[in-house]
């Protein structure tokens, strides 16, 4: 890749993306009726705005290439830690309905701990078991909410 | 007149009761609490709380909303004096002269001064959102389909326009944003759009789970590791140490008044917002004082100006919102969502229709800020002492409190996965320097437009010309298209003379 593209990738890509967005939105939308104008049909307006996408990211490919260098932002997290916090999420769709509130909870606060650099499995165990507690009192009993503490 | 004296008696007959009470400070309790927490803005705030509005009454709900933002907005100012890191981005002015103003041991003066200027104007814009919303909303139902497209075209544009960011990024998120709103069953033909077959897609997705993917889990994500670390004074703050002297009161009074005029003015614009008005007061502040010198180095003026402009601009931002049902920002797409939720359709109708819930959110607007005022000058210690937790204590908890808040809404799993990829697609936002708030008000417009759009052509048979025709539709039609024009040239010019900023200066 040339130093030329490199510089501009933020932007470039950005315009790749909304192209391939609206694409795939125009691929979705071939099989709604599009009707017309005065009485529109539902793919009507999700095809303009397909369109647009693309016209869009056209532009701005164009506009990218043609100017200054862009730069990434600047919050970069580390791939660990967007794993990690990946991991407890999905922990917990899998747990809450088959086990669940304190467990799934327990579960996704236990692995979400290591997503930093403190790492000490006892105290991460003492969280995950408070916090579950914790959140069991709160939407539970106190905002009275539907869900299984213990789903067996 | 008498009838906005009862309208105001019914406010405070709601912000007052038990539950008003109850909720307004259960709001600007959590929203302080997150809000003081450098690395969470006061979007991923709302968004991470924004579940446990679901499950009460709306007219709390919004109190209770309202509350976690204003609290939020207060928070991030503590952070800011205190720590060097703005809790919030409105917060990043008052570092300029709030944190030094620390550093010289008059930590406890800034604080008040924010206190005192934040209080000054709540009330001010609160009062202004009382007297104009009214008269608007009267205006507004005579608009017809037309007026509403134009109107919430234009709003769109100027919103993401406006932001931060480059123009056509933002542009592109709006339409992205449009087309993600879509996802769902389509009210007028029947027909699912983009649901892939997935039962759980049929009532499109979830305002929640795309609110806390874009702004609740990236900053979790990012700031687990190697978050924000401040140092937190040690100095314990007296509160004898807070009050301000004569000289001073003198020095901040003036200040306050014009950051409340200025953030009045912005809050209530499209696009604009809070942050805007914090630079811009800022800067007259700095243009105004006989000791211009001063600022950077400590200058009251310089914390009390920017945080009464906005806090000022927190409350005229329900001006548009409440009286039109068009957001200006993101955050007030997302009190429209939450309206709309509890099925209170947004539109001039709202203020006539649910009067319990505009006056008694005004109301609360009063109750929630001198809650505020105790909350953070007596009680200050507090919140330093939370910002003394260590932070990988704190974000499980948030992970915890993300993942039953997703749930809790509609005790759907499918929301977990859409939040996860939503998730992915805020890291991928901000790595791309792409505009968050803009797809956040395509996604809650979006289907709005598409609903008046295609009522206004049924109406006229596909007949283009009633947009011109109808002059008020014709001035937003004009408005964005001049945007559109300024916005174009601006970046034409940029393209094809490179070089000429340099030259000018030269």
């Amino acid at each position: 890749m040339s130093g030329y593209v490199k510089e501009r990738l933020p932007n470039l890509l950005s315009a790749l993306l909304s192209i391939a967005l609206g694409l795939f939105a125009l691929y979705e939308s071939r099989i709604y009726d599009v009707g017309e104008l005065r009485d529109m049909g539902p793919g009507y307006f999700p095809i303009a705005c397909a369109i647009a996408l693309i016209g869009l990211g056209v532009l701005l490919f164009i506009v990218a290439l043609r100017s200054g260098p862009s730069e990434f932002g600047s919050e970069r997290p580390s791939l660990i830690s967007l794993l990690l916090i990946g991991a407890s999420l999905l922990s917990f769709a899998l747990l809450i309905e088959d086990y669940g509130l304190f467990p799934a909870i327990a579960v996704a606060v236990f692995i979400s701990t290591f997503a930093s650099e403190n790492r000490n499995i006892l105290r991460s165990i003492l969280l995950a078991l408070l916090t579950a507690a914790g959140c069991v009192v709160i939407f539970v009993y106190v905002l009275a909410l539907p869900i299984k503490v213990f789903a067996l | 007149m008498s009838s906005l004296f009862e309208n105001v008696m019914l406010g405070f007959s709601i912000a007052l009761s038990f539950q008003g009470i109850l909720y307004c400070a259960a709001g600007v309790l959590l929203g302080t609490f997150v809000g003081v927490l450098p690395g969470l803005g006061s979007m991923a705030t709302l968004a991470m709380l924004m579940p446990i509005t679901y499950h009460v009454d709306p007219t709390y709900a919004i109190i209770l909303l309202a509350g976690i933002y204003y609290g939020a907005a207060y928070g991030g100012s503590t952070a800011s004096i205190l720590l060097n890191l703005p809790g919030t981005v409105t917060a990043v002015v008052t570092t300029f002269d709030g944190y030094p103003m620390a550093q010289q041991g008059k930590a406890g003066l800034a604080l008040f001064i924010t206190a005192i200027g934040s209080f000054v104007g709540s009330m001010i814009g609160a009062v202004i959102l009382a007297v104009f919303s009214v008269p608007l909303a009267k205006v507004a139902m005579s608009f017809g389909p037309q007026e509403y497209t134009m109107l919430m075209i234009f709003g769109l544009v100027a919103a993401s326009m406006l932001s931060t960011g480059q123009p056509l990024k933002s542009l592109i998120m709006v339409f992205a944003g449009i087309l993600l709103g879509l996802v769902g069953i389509d009210i007028n033909s029947g027909a699912d759009r983009f649901t892939f077959g997935i039962p759980g897609l049929f009532e499109g997705l979830s305002l929640v789970a795309i609110a806390l993917g874009l702004y609740g889990l990236p900053e979790i994500i990012t700031t687990a590791r190697g978050g924000p670390e401040g140092k937190v004074t040690n100095d314990r703050i007296r509160l004898r140490d807070m009050f301000p002297t004569k000289e001073e009161w003198k020095e901040s009074a003036m200040p306050i008044l014009r950051g409340t005029g200025i953030g009045a003015f912005f809050g209530a614009l499209p696009g604009t917002g809070g942050t805007i008005a914090t630079f811009v007061s800022y800067s007259v502040e700095k243009r105004l004082s006989k000791t211009p010198e001063k600022f950077g180095n400590g200058a009251i003026a310089g914390v009390a100006s920017p945080e009464s402009a906005n806090n000022a601009a927190v409350q005229t931002a329900f001006i548009p919102t409440m009286s039109l049902g068009i957001p200006g920002d993101a955050v007030m797409a997302m009190m429209l969502g939450v309206m709309m939720v509890h099925g209170v359709i947004p539109g001039p109708a709202v203020i006539t229709e649910h009067p319990d819930l505009f006056w008694g959110l005004v109301a609360s607007f009063v109750v929630g800020n001198i809650l505020l005022v105790i909350l953070n000058v007596p009680l200050v210690g507090l919140w330093i002492r939370l910002l003394r937790v260590p932070y990988h204590l704190l974000y499980p908890v948030m992970v915890a409190f993300v993942c039953v808040g997703i749930y809790s809404v509609s005790n759907s799993v499918l929301d977990i996965y859409v939040l996860m990829l939503f998730g992915l697609a805020g890291v991928v936002i901000r790595l791309l320097k792409l505009d968050g708030a803009s797809l956040l008000l395509g996604f809650v417009l979006g289907p709005m437009i598409e609903e008046e759009f295609r009522r206004s052509m049924a109406i006229t048979g596909g007949d283009f010309s009633s947009f011109i025709d109808r002059p008020i539709a014709a001035i937003f039609g004009a408005a964005t298209l001049a945007l559109f024009v300024f916005f174009a040239i601006r970046s034409a010019m940029r393209m094809l003379t490179p070089g000429m900023r340099v030259l000018k200066r030269g």
